[in-house]
């Protein structure tokens, strides 16, 4: 039961958040002109309609496999492969690109780069004990993060984020 | 005329063939891995075209466009994975080709069919964009209004599976779009306090997000023993490919001649993908399956078809690329992308200051005709490129997913930061990565996310001129006898999607009562169905 209900949510998770974000909006842009306002309030008003449409869609599949079997619901329901084995990695992938975002402004693009490869690729190894796989890892993020250095300073001209002060 | 010749005269310069050719590289290289589409490329590439003219940063995207679908072909053929959505179809014949010891002949046909494809289509376009700009710039508000409902139908109902989801997505991209301040009083609207969001919301980092570190996201999430694509049968088939495409240019190139001996599947297909292409947000995904679906009902003997027969690969092939071009039809006459990758390129215009709209062909016609040669030349070069670049693209099918997801993830970091120096941007594109895979693993297409942050401008400020021409009386909407025809147009458009919606649903009926009878064994069938 309680991976079918995990599924049920997950596939209830972008229209109810999709409902919230436009009740959200329709309640920011009430003290504005009509001109302003007309064209989101019609956005709103077909993007609720259409989310309702899409929940009841949601939960008549949901109400199609109450009295079938747990693995076989999950199945039914889990078209797309959100059951997926591999999510700690994508976390882990997902990890790296925050790891960037928080650490391009105290280390500077180059560690920065260095580190988020690193944190990206390591979870990808076929083989985490072979030492090969963690140099080849190590001389990838040193080459991608110069590449990207030297493009972003030398190509693009743009400033890097401050150094923090010695 | 005179534009036509300027436009390439522009594009015979040192510096638009080597941006060409730099795009056309890099949509071969992305479209020979598989799991990633132009679209891709050209969100992970957009935000480095701030830094070129808009004329160069377009023919930039063109070649990427064109590479892409030329370069999909190759490991449909090799592994039978498709390398992008457009040569799925390419699959079906291609890889019986390759199992029988021909996969040169069979990549060459591709590239003989890319190539015809994209050129024919080119030389109808080229004449026919100038008229059919001339009678868009005749629309008033109230109908640029109405072509803009009729795009936002056709896409939410041909895009994904289910119409209300597709919707779904449209009208979020087109609410996110109203985020910035209003284009009639300059005041901010729904911006959370953010002052980032004021101008526009940004383009770069959605794009990034849902297209580029998404796939990313779902890619590494995939079971490890599928990191080298394919079987290990079909690995070491694609082993022996890759060293038959090395051993010489002559069977490299073998094969390039057959579209021109079957010319008149080359032809129909090339019109049908160009025609599909011209529906905004169709796109090759569409065009290669119907194209193949018209050979064989049309062949002589459509039995040979998925045992390997050349035709089965010209007509995907051709129809891919034709499509390419008809996808910039609406984008450059009306300012509607025609697909996702347009959407990206009209993105790229519009960081040049391009306003989107009809007005594209009357205030850029040089630029646009400059990328449709760019488009051409992209398509001839085709052929004397990948006879060279035959076995490294082969072996790129097989990157591995450890080296190739970092360097992604760390370009399209880079890239969001780096059009506005913004850390923002960055939390923006990590948020819509999540809210991409959301989206995918839910069912929701992206796409007409993406195409209704394009949209929505457009629409809007030709709903709001309009409403106040009339004192916001509705009746401006019926007022032009063109006004009535694109409602009967519009009309016409809901009829068929729900017509199509129907079908699909008795579809899945059967599939279900036929499940209830066999249960258990089912679920690979209905998503089958699907």
């Amino acid at each position: 039961m309680t991976q079918r209900l995990l599924i049920a949510g997950l596939r209830l998770l972008f229209p109810v958040g999709a409902i919230v974000f436009s009740i959200a909006f329709y309640f920011n842009i009430r003290h504005m002109g009509r001109s302003e306002t007309i064209f989101p309030d019609l956005l709103i008003a077909g993007l609720l309609l259409i989310a309702a449409l899409v929940l009841a869609q949601e939960f008549r599949a949901l109400w199609a496999v109450r009295q079938i079997s747990e693995a076989e619901a999950v199945g039914r329901l889990d078209v797309d492969g959100l059951r997926s084995s591999g999510w700690w990695r994508s976390l882990f992938v997902a990890l790296s690109c925050l790891l960037y975002l928080l650490s391009i402004n105290r280390l500077g693009l180059l560690p920065a780069a260095f580190l988020a490869y690193v944190t990206c690729a390591v979870p990808l190894f076929p083989d985490r004990s072979a030492w090969q796989s963690w140099l080849r890892c190590l001389v990838g993020a040193a080459v991608a993060a110069l590449l990207l250095d030297t493009v972003f300073r030398v190509w693009l001209g743009l400033p890097l984020p401050a150094p923090l002060p010695s | 005329m005179e534009y036509i010749t300027e436009g390439l005269l522009s594009v015979l310069t040192v510096t638009s063939i080597t941006v060409l050719l730099c795009g056309l590289i890099i949509g071969f290289i992305t479209g020979a891995m598989p799991g990633f589409d132009a679209v891709n490329a050209a969100a992970i590439v957009l935000p480095f075209t701030v830094h070129l003219d808009a004329q160069n940063a377009l023919v930039a995207m063109a070649g990427i466009y064109a590479g892409t679908a030329y370069a999909g072909a190759i490991p449909a053929i090799l592994l039978n994975v498709p390398g992008t959505a457009g040569a799925a179809a390419t699959a079906l014949d291609g890889y019986p080709m390759a199992r029988k010891g021909e996969a040169a002949r069979a990549i060459s046909i591709a590239r003989g069919a890319s190539m015809i494809g994209g050129v024919m289509a080119c030389l109808l376009v080229l004449p026919l964009l100038g008229p059919i700009s001339q009678f868009a710039l005749e629309f008033t508000s109230p109908e640029m209004f109405l072509v803009g409902l009729i795009a936002m139908t056709i896409i939410g109902s041909l895009i994904g599976d289910s119409i209300p989801k597709g919707m779904l997505a449209l009208f979020l991209g087109m609410l996110l779009a109203t985020m910035a301040a209003s284009g009639e009083t300059g005041r901010p609207r729904f911006n959370f306090g953010l002052l980032e969001l004021y101008e526009s919301f940004p383009f770069v980092p959605v794009t990034l997000g849902v297209f580029a570190l998404a796939q990313m996201f779902i890619y590494v999430a995939e079971d490890l023993k599928t990191f080298r694509l394919g079987t290990s049968d079909q690995e070491a088939g694609a082993e022996q490919n890759q060293k038959s495409l090395l051993q010489s240019w002559r069977e490299a190139s073998a094969g390039m001649t057959e579209p021109f001996k079957r010319l008149a599947v080359t032809t129909r297909s090339s019109l049908v993908g160009l025609g599909i292409g011209i529906l905004p947000g169709t796109g090759p995904t569409i065009a290669n399956f119907v194209a193949y679906g018209i050979a064989k009902r049309r062949a002589k003997r459509p039995e040979e078809y998925g045992q390997g027969t050349p035709d089965g690969i010209i007509a995907p092939e051709a129809a891919d690329n034709s499509c390419v071009v008809g996808t910039l039809v609406p984008t450059f006459t009306l300012g509607i992308p025609g697909s996702a990758t347009a959407a990206v390129m009209m993105g790229a215009a519009m960081m040049q200051g391009w306003a989107p709209g009809p007005a594209i062909m009357r205030d850029h016609a040089v630029e646009v005709y400059t990328v449709l040669w760019g488009l051409l030349i992209a398509a001839l070069a085709i052929g004397p490129t990948t006879v060279v670049l035959a076995a490294p693209l082969a072996k790129i099918a097989t990157t591995r997913r450890e080296v190739l997801t970092p360097c992604v993830i760390l370009l399209s970091l880079v890239g969001a930061f780096a059009v506005r120096n913004s850390l923002f941007d960055i939390g923006l594109a990590i948020l819509f990565g999540f809210i991409g895979v959301l989206m995918r693993r839910t069912g929701f297409p992206v796409v007409p996310m993406v195409l209704g942050l394009i949209l929505a401008p457009i629409i809007e400020s030709n709903f709001i001129r309009s409403m106040r021409l009339s004192h916001y009386s509705p009746t401006i909407f019926f007022d032009s006898t063109l006004a009535l025809i694109l409602w009967a147009v519009l009309l016409l458009v809901i009829a068929a999607s729900l017509w199509g919606a129907v079908k699909r649903a008795r579809l899945q009926k059967e599939v279900d009562q036929s499940l209830l009878g066999r249960r258990g064994e089912g679920a690979s069938v209905l998503s089958d169905a699907r």
